[in-house]
């Protein structure tokens, strides 16, 4: 009996001692956060964004660059990107951060949406969870565009595609295996739609900081360009109209204002990328050397968009409104070409963030738009002219002719003239290089008028996305050849090598890391 | 007999009940052999003898940093290019990792002390063996929660040593005596798991990394061929074939052709300490001795250099016309027609820094402290009327006797960890005591 007492006293002390230690021992550490209110999910969602770019791997492997050679500065990066070859460096624009910065995005979309989820889906947060959604898909967007092959109808259900996520992971190494592009771009449009009817630029907190977010406008031409990476024209239309309100005069650059800076490339740049601009529809401040290589430095000067493109391809070149120099531009080009071959466009601004600076310490930025007004309308031109609503594309076309060049005898444009412009140029050769490129896309597309069209639209596309990044993408879905060439100032002295029609190397091999770790890599 | 427990909790990997509770136990034994009776009836030399052992598991919550048993989140300010811009928000600093644990490790201790003569010799006598498991390390992952590189309960490891001290007065008259102490331990580790599978860079630079199978902090080194008839190096590479600039230090899938060079840490090391006194005068040097590490030699080499770095004593040896390669090891300082043309030469030029050829020993024997006292006699201090005085001479590092001549005069015992730093000083000391 007294023995029974004494376990009964010494099991009620210690009962007591241990729920005091749990409650004790559930103090928080440190100064961590936990997403138990509304405001903490929303902050969460700041970090749902890549925070490095692809801009120089896919601006480098693109044909909007050259080999200059080695008496330029270089680097082993920057060689691989150009060359196609497996990445064996790691860096701030290397395939291994672009990997983690989007997946980290998507970890953050997903923690976010979890905690949503266990606070009931209330309505306070809807519009945290659209602007996860929608993040989340561009995320993807990215790394099943640079990592895969380009989405096909008719292989992409066993295209290697990469994992998408919709859970936080949670164990230390878990394995996984890739999804095949169809599956990819399926949830994505699932995440898309769902997300962008739920988005709500008041809930960002103001129109500058919105431009760091999927605003509305952001999210409508990243459904565009979604839906025309799929060749669904229908939707493309749909959403490009919606990005910029059908109301493309509301939503043109200011660019008197832009060009007033048009002095200093740097401030130019600045000011192309500044969050007050209404065709700036997505900003992002990448940790990337993208604002030196692509703007007046003499960083990987020994790949750059030179004379080569810029006489024959793209700024110089004859398009369908005729021939440009530079000034001809109302954001006029700056040519480097006798010190550092690079012909530019102040697209992309280079800052540098002093963490130290005292001791001149910090980061390198590099600023770019992935999504514009711009891009919307030449977007919406192109899914027309593959609706064969020719009329339609025509006016967006001399749209943007207007406010890109200075003239004020602007040429217009009519199914005519675009053939006339089109027929008289021969297909272009990396040696007797032309911008008309043969196309070899999934789908079909009519010689003659459509083709002409494209080849139009496609050159205006390249104008406006020059230094951004996207017109690797282009190639990619229009299946176009591209070459490595080897040249001096204007001249080109040899073709080291082409990547033809759905060559393998059009899929980023996966970083070197991720494949040791023992996720499948593609295909060589 | 001694048997101790311990059931220990912690909130430091956040809230989470799963990695709080750790219960850690030991067990220990000592034995005073000297004091048993048939001990003493055998009539040694031993006036003491005593066995210790024990065996325990012991804990620790591992690195300050590793705290992610629930997902960690913190609030930051991300970069924007301009105020305007500007906002706060939470990022994920660290994924949940649901498998973190304590670091464990399984401790067994052997122990010896011994008396001899009247305990005029006294000695000490350990071993032990720790057996380290769910130790945290890196882990490379495939990153498709955002972070490729993780820490978490990856590792095994099992260090070995012996340690013994050994003191005695060898000669004890009234005018003169002398002692002597002598320590030497012996220390070696060895990894037995280990998940993750390092960069080139990490096993050659700073103090290493390691493989499975080799000691932590193990340092390798890009094998090194010879010159170049222009004068630059050469290496083997990854495929084994011979490269000038075309290793790449941030390889992680075929480490193979990496020579392994040996452990940072050294393996055998001690002191030896006499004290001589004669009269009033006292006489003690002190020197220490340390074998069996590696140590990587300052990374010089380079393709430019500034009025800061291009005076180094390595360069005396250099390169300079061809046939000197037969002579050499030492690279050429290159020309700058050389980098205009290819600016690949920086990464032959750090190859070589993190090469064969530019690793030493880390052996060396030291005199490390040596003393001379003079105390005064009681006779003279009475007639002074002062309670003590004495005068002592002292040098510490006085002479490095034993080290490995390809360090070049750089020391042994002084790593550069970067940033501006002085190596051991040569210090000499007069001191006047005096006690009223």
């Amino acid at each position: 009996m007294k023995k029974r007492f004494l376990y009964i006293v010494l099991g009620v002390i210690l009962a007591s001692n241990l729920s005091s230690c749990k409650k004790y021992l559930d103090e928080l550490p440190d100064n961590r956060a936990e997403l138990n209110n509304s405001d903490k999910i929303s902050k969460l969602l700041v970090d749902a964004y890549p925070t490095n770019a692809y801009v120089l791997a896919t601006e480098f492997a693109s044909d909007n660059t050259d080999d200059f050679g080695t008496a330029f500065n270089s680097s082993r990066l920057a060689e691989d990107f150009y060359n196609w070859t497996e990445m064996k460096e790691v860096g701030n624009d290397g395939t291994n951060s672009i990997w983690s910065a989007c997946y980290g995005a998507i970890a953050s979309a997903n923690q976010a949406l979890s905690a949503i989820q266990e606070l009931g889906d209330p309505a306070s947060l809807s519009a945290a969870k659209g602007e996860a959604l929608v993040a989340r898909a561009y995320n993807h967007f990215i790394l099943v565009n640079l990592f895969a092959q380009h989405y096909s109808p008719t292989t992409s259900s066993t295209d290697l595609g990469v994992t998408y996520m919709t859970k936080s992971e949670t164990t230390l190494n878990p394995t996984y295996s890739r999804n095949t592009v169809q599956e990819v771009y399926d949830y994505m449009i699932k995440d898309v739609e769902a997300g962008l009817l739920l988005i709500n630029d008041a809930s960002y907190a103001n129109a500058n900081v919105a431009k760091f977010h999927f605003n509305r406008s952001a999210a409508n031409a990243f459904a565009a360009r979604l839906y025309l990476y799929m060749g669904k024209w229908t939707e493309a239309v749909k959403y490009a109209s919606a990005s910029f309100s059908n109301s493309p005069t509301s939503f043109v650059r200011d660019y008197a204002k832009i060009a007033s800076y048009s002095a200093v490339f740097q401030n130019m740049s600045r000011e192309y990328n500044g969050s007050s601009i209404k065709a700036n529809f997505l900003i992002t401040p990448a940790y990337s050397g993208l604002g030196t290589a692509l703007g007046n430095y003499s960083t990987l000067a020994r790949f750059s968009h030179g004379l080569p493109v810029a006489n024959n391809e793209t700024m110089y070149a004859k398009g369908p409104f005729g021939t440009f120099t530079g000034t001809g531009y109302r954001l006029k080009n700056f040519s480097y070409s006798s010190s550092l071959n690079k012909i530019l466009f102040a697209h992309v601004n280079y800052t540098f963030e002093y963490t130290d600076p005292v001791a001149g310490i910090g980061y390198a930025h590099g600023v770019f738009t992935p999504f514009t007004f711009e891009e919307a309308l030449l977007t919406r031109a192109e899914a027309n002219i593959m609706l064969k609503n020719y009329s339609a594309a025509l006016a967006d076309m001399q749209y943007w002719g207007s406010f890109t060049y200075t003239t004020t005898s602007l040429p217009t444009l009519t199914e005519t003239s675009i053939n006339t412009w089109g027929n008289s140029i021969a297909y272009y050769t990396p040696t007797v290089p032309t911008l008309k490129k043969k196309l070899n896309p999934e789908f079909a597309i009519e010689a003659g008028t459509q083709e002409n069209m494209l080849h139009a639209v496609l050159f205006m596309r390249r104008i406006e996305t020059l230094h951004t990044g996207l017109r690797w993408f282009d190639v990619k879905r229009y299946g176009i050849e591209i070459a490595r060439r080897s040249a001096t100032g204007a001249v080109i002295n040899s073709v080291t090598s082409t990547l033809v029609v759905r060559d393998l190397r059009r899929a980023f091999q996966l970083p070197q890391d991720v494949i040791a770790a023992g996720l499948t890599s593609n295909p060589r | 007999m001694e048997l101790t427990g311990r059931y220990e909790g912690s909130n430091r990997l956040g809230r989470s009940t799963k990695a709080r509770w750790m219960p850690t136990w030991a067990i220990g034994g000592l034995w005073n052999a000297s004091e048993e009776d048939f001990f003493k009836k055998l009539k040694t030399p031993i006036s003491t003898l005593t066995f210790r052992s024990s065996y325990s598991l012991m804990a620790d919550r591992g690195p300050s940093s590793v705290t992610n048993s629930v997902v960690v989140i913190n609030s930051y300010n991300p970069w924007r290019p301009s105020t305007s811009d500007s906002e706060t928000g939470l990022q994920i600093s660290n994924l949940e990792n649901s498998e973190l644990t304590y670091e464990k490790q399984y401790e067994l201790n052997l122990g010896m002390n011994f008396g001899l003569f009247n305990n005029r010799l006294n000695g000490d006598v350990n071993y032990y063996r720790r057996k380290g498991f769910d130790l945290i390390g890196p882990v490379n992952t495939q990153g498709l929660g955002g972070q490729i590189s993780k820490l978490g309960n990856t590792a095994n490891m099992i260090g070995r040593g012996v340690e013994i001290a050994l003191s005695g007065t060898i000669i004890k008259t009234p005018d003169f005596s002398w002692t002597s102490t002598l320590n030497y331990t012996h220390a070696t580790t060895k990894v037995t798991k280990l998940q993750n599978n390092q960069r080139v860079i990490d096993l050659i630079t700073g103090n290493g990394f390691t493989l499975e199978g080799y000691p932590a902090r193990s340092l390798f080194s890009i094998p090194f061929v010879g010159l170049q008839n222009d004068g630059l190096p050469v290496f083997t590479n990854a495929d084994q074939t011979t490269t000038v600039t075309g290793v790449y230090f941030q390889n992680r899938t075929d480490l193979s052709f990496l020579k392994y060079e040996g452990p940072t840490d050294p393996t055998d090391m001690g002191g030896f300490g006499n004290v001589f006194t004669y009269k009033g005068f006292t006489l003690s040097p002190y020197i220490t001795y340390s074998f069996g590490n590696v140590i990587r030699l300052d990374p010089v080499y380079k393709t430019n250099y500034s009025d800061m770095d291009a005076m180094t004593r390595e360069f005396a040896d250099s390169w300079t016309v061809p046939g000197d390669e037969h002579a050499t090891n030492v690279p050429v300082i290159l020309d700058t027609r050389y980098i205009r043309n290819n600016s690949q030469y920086s990464y032959a030029y750090n190859a070589y820094n993190y090469s064969t050829a530019n690793i030493a020993k880390g052996d060396f024997i030291r005199v490390k402290d040596i003393s001379l006292t003079y105390q005064l006699s009681k006779k003279i201090l009475s007639q002074l009327k002062i309670g003590s005085a004495s005068l002592r001479f002292n040098v510490s590092n006085l002479w490095l006797i034993y080290a490995d001549k390809k360090l070049n005069g750089q020391d042994p015992e002084f790593v550069n960890a970067g940033g501006v730093a002085l190596p051991l000083a040569k210090q000499y000391t007069l001191t006047l005591k005096l006690g009223l």
